[in-house]
């Protein structure tokens, strides 16, 4: 049996004469939590909409386990403007073919009651961040993808996101795309940096913690720029 | 099944929680409501006249004089509404990264499929508004003819059906903030194409008249049922939807080749297809039974009809109106509109040609057309009396639908 669940051999992807992602090899584990991190422009969402089959590659090579089935929050989704929140909800919840009792619970979860008789036009934008997560969660998919989960999060829901996305990840494959060190810290195991277009780390998270033994994004950057520098 | 209806009602609930939908349902109901109120008076003024010119006859037919006209707007909702609620289909959901969500839940050709049908659903409500604000009027009248609003029935679903996919197509090959545009202009340049292919002569802008509603609408209202044309109609819509599923699945260009391929070939063969019926009650839009009677015999001999009139004018519509009834029963007579100005022959002649054989005329009239077509096709001079308008039995439903109220 295949420990895997997506795994990705020397995909190269051109836009024009311009390579933005250059031999890119990962694997992802079955109920794993696999963070991916880089610059703006490393190519993290592209790399994120080849793994869904989303965009063609170039080159190379994607093996699915058989089974798959991806939920994907995407970055920067208006979802539809016109939609009251409840009816957006109720069609997810027929889309996903999920339970009332499992749809109220989320609900309760992302504090999303008032919000209910509200077009997603008028959410704020951390409540529509909780929408369009919500609808990524609430599946039954065995991958989910997440391009940056807490974008525009207030920092308290942050640090509940942190535990949610902690629990979900024990039944299931996680990829999240973050800047956010909260989001990393106690959630990702695996840790992926991408940087124009290469990929320039691929292991586990307890390498990249500090001597508190926390993650932060602003320490692997600075430790990454000065062995570069030093390579240089 | 649950999927597509999944994707249709999305689509639905979406449009309809649009204010700009609501505005132009009251747009619509207003102008329709309008337009019904003018077809009425100048029924009720032809009803009280005495009625000669067939013209008048056509328009005193309540089917053509009241319900003609008032789906006669359909046209503006087709080229203006349609474009300014659905062309946004496919090109908002890319903008607003929804599009990907979707993908993963749903194959392509569902995505495609359920917003067309969601769309063909949506347009017929306008055509539930108009026959509803027709309601009162052919109850209280006490009869319809429902080989007419059959008629009328297919005949909107396959322009709808066109049009929906052409626009979904449009969606899903230009950019959000483009599309809308792109509808629009395309549907203008359709709207002024009768006019403009009249000063610039090119062949496939001629192509395109006959592709796009003129003809077939016409054909619509006046009840005649057009075989080619509706499966002109339903084959280009299925190609539209392909090419949409085909470009959302990110599919090389080959196969997009293929399909035009496969779509030319089928234009080819249904081109071949002459098949008009007249579908009134009282066949109102055929030739009488003398005229059909003589013609039957001399229908192996290509006649050619030149008309020197020019277009638009009064005249030039009642030899439009002649003529459809020749083209619904023959495909031997080819018929030439002749701007007079061009060449050295008296404004309003009309000139019949079969080999060496020449007759003219300055009348427009079904019993003239007749004895001239059949003289220079046989070389016999006869004498036509039109005494019945009307030939043959209804084409479908054989009886009139009698409510009174």
């Amino acid at each position: 049996m295949n420990k895997y669940i997506l795994k990705l051999k020397n995909i190269t992807k051109l836009y024009g004469n311009q390579e933005i992602l250059k031999n890119i090899s990962l694997t992802i584990e079955k109920n794993s939590t696999t963070a991916l991190i880089g610059p703006n422009g490393a190519g993290k969402s592209t790399l994120i909409k080849i793994m869904l089959g989303l965009i063609p590659y170039d080159e190379g090579k994607i093996f699915r386990e058989k089974d798959i089935t991806v939920a994907y929050a995407p970055e920067e989704c208006k979802l539809y403007p016109d939609l009251s929140v409840s009816y957006f909800l109720k069609w997810i919840k027929k889309v996903k073919n999920i339970s009332l009792k499992k749809l109220l619970m989320y609900i309760n979860l992302f504090e999303l009651e008032k919000y209910l008789n509200k077009k997603i036009k008028f959410l704020s934008k951390g409540y529509l961040r909780r929408l369009i997560l919500i609808q990524a969660l609430i599946g039954n998919e065995n991958l989910i993808v997440l391009d940056e989960p807490s974008d525009g999060l207030d920092i308290e829901f942050k640090f509940k996101l942190q535990e949610i996305l902690r629990n979900i990840g024990k039944e299931k494959t996680l990829f999240i795309c973050s800047h956010e060190s909260i989001i990393l810290n106690k959630v990702a195991k695996k840790i992926i940096i991408l940087n124009k277009g290469e990929k320039i780390f691929d292991g586990v998270s307890a390498k990249l913690k500090n001597s508190e033994g926390k993650l932060y994004i602003e320490d692997i950057y600075m430790r990454f720029k000065n062995e570069k520098t030093m390579a240089n | 099944m649950k999927k597509l209806w999944l994707i249709s009602e999305k689509e639905i609930i979406e449009t309809i929680s649009k204010r700009v939908f609501y505005l132009f349902l009251i747009f619509f109901i207003i102008y329709a409501g309008y337009l019904n109120f003018l077809s009425l008076e100048i029924y009720t003024n032809i009803s009280n006249n005495t009625v000669t010119s067939p013209q008048l006859i056509m328009s005193a037919d309540p089917n053509q004089g009241i319900i003609a006209p008032l789906f006669s707007n359909f046209f503006l909702f087709f080229l203006l509404i349609f474009p300014i609620i659905f062309s946004t289909a496919i090109s908002s959901e890319k903008e607003n990264k929804t599009f990907d969500i979707l993908k993963l839940n749903f194959n392509e050709n569902y995505l495609v499929i359920g917003k067309f049908i969601a769309y063909l659903l949506l347009s017929f409500i306008f055509f539930i508004i108009t026959f509803m604000i027709l309601f009162p009027y052919i109850f209280g009248k006490g009869f319809v003819d429902i080989n007419y609003f059959f008629n009328l029935f297919y005949g909107f679903f396959s322009i709808s059906l066109l049009w929906v996919s052409l626009i979904l197509f449009i969606s899903a090959i230009s950019p959000y903030y483009l599309s809308f545009y792109i509808v629009l202009s395309f549907n203008i340049l359709i709207l002024g194409l009768d006019f403009i292919s009249d000063i610039i002569k090119l062949p496939f802008l001629d192509y395109l008249r006959v592709i796009f509603p003129y003809n077939y609408y016409d054909n619509i209202l006046k009840g005649i049922f057009n075989l080619k044309m509706i499966l002109l109609y339903i084959i280009s819509g299925i190609m539209f939807l392909y090419l949409t599923s085909i470009i959302l699945k990110n599919k090389k260009y080959k196969k997009i080749i293929f399909v035009i391929l496969i779509y030319i070939i089928s234009i080819i063969f249904i081109s071949k297809i002459n098949y008009k019926k007249d579908f009134t009650f009282n066949k109102i839009n055929s030739l009488s039974e003398t005229s059909i009677k003589l013609l039957k015999k001399v229908k192996q001999k290509k006649i050619i009809i030149n008309l020197y009139i020019k277009r638009y004018g009064a005249k030039y519509q009642t030899a439009l109106d002649l003529i459809k009834l020749y083209e619904l029963s023959f495909n031997n007579i080819k018929f030439n509109f002749i701007n007079p100005e061009t060449t050295n022959k008296e404004y309003g002649i009309v000139e019949f040609i079969y080999k060496n054989r020449k007759k003219d005329t300055l009348s427009i009239d079904e019993s003239i057309f007749t004895e001239n077509i059949y003289y220079v096709a046989s070389g016999k001079h006869i004498k036509v009396h039109i005494v019945k308008k009307n030939v043959g039995k209804p084409f479908f439903f054989r009886k009139k639908l009698k409510i009174l109220l």
